[in-house]
């Protein structure tokens, strides 16, 4: 099986990327891959439990949430990224199953997908 | 080894960071704005040894450069189309 990494680095509030995202990941599972999704730059802004886009007047990210669930989709956050946001771990939203990557282990783990897509 | 694509341009930082996890032996190929790394500089600082950077001819030309001026190597449409069939891990 396949597996491929999403990448996405643009802030939730005011653009539609993190959930075009996971749209693209849920669509994996239809065919014979394994997607992977990675938060970055502004795009950890999402996992903070107030982010909430909608007050934006796009969709809101909690529609991603019965997905990760039902697939047990992994979502990785780059460490240094919540650092300069200051979202600490009690702040971040179990819905997430968030598992957290530093900046020094990026280019091994990019690395180990098959194909890597930034979004 | 692996093929990154970087098409946006220099002024983000998603395309630093893609530079930034390049490991030696990986092929990097600029395209769209992203082709405006190919005046930079510092590019081949930016990389580790051993990475081969190209930049795709048609789009730095039709931002105003003339090839001399491009600091990589430049390809065509078919000798991007070669590189993208010879990798079979894309990091785009």
């Amino acid at each position: 099986m396949k597996r491929v990494l999403f990448a996405v680095y643009t802030s939730p509030a005011g653009s539609i990327w993190i959930n075009e995202t996971f749209r693209s990941i849920f669509g994996m599972y239809g065919q014979d891959i394994e997607p992977v999704a990675l938060l970055l730059n502004e795009a950890v802004l999402a996992v903070h439990t107030n982010c909430k886009p909608e007050q934006c007047g796009v969709l809101p990210l909690s529609i991603t949430f019965r997905y990760i669930e039902k697939y047990q989709t992994k979502v990785y956050a780059v460490k240094e990224d919540l650092e300069r946001y200051d979202i600490k771990e009690n702040e971040i939203d179990p819905h997430w199953n968030l598992q957290v990557i530093s900046k020094s282990e990026l280019a091994k783990f990019i690395h180990s997908f098959d194909n890597v897509i930034f979004f | 080894m692996a093929l990154i694509i970087i098409k946006k341009s220099p002024d983000y930082q998603v395309s630093h960071l893609l530079l930034e996890v390049v490991l030696p032996q990986d092929k990097v190929v600029f395209i769209q704005d992203g082709v405006l790394f190919a005046v930079e500089k510092d590019i081949k600082e930016l990389v580790k040894e051993g990475v081969e950077l190209y930049a795709l001819k048609e789009d730095f030309v039709a931002r105003g450069f003339d090839e001399h001026e491009s600091l990589v190597k430049l390809v065509t449409y078919d000798e991007f189309a070669e590189i993208v069939e010879k990798e079979p891990k894309i990091i785009s």
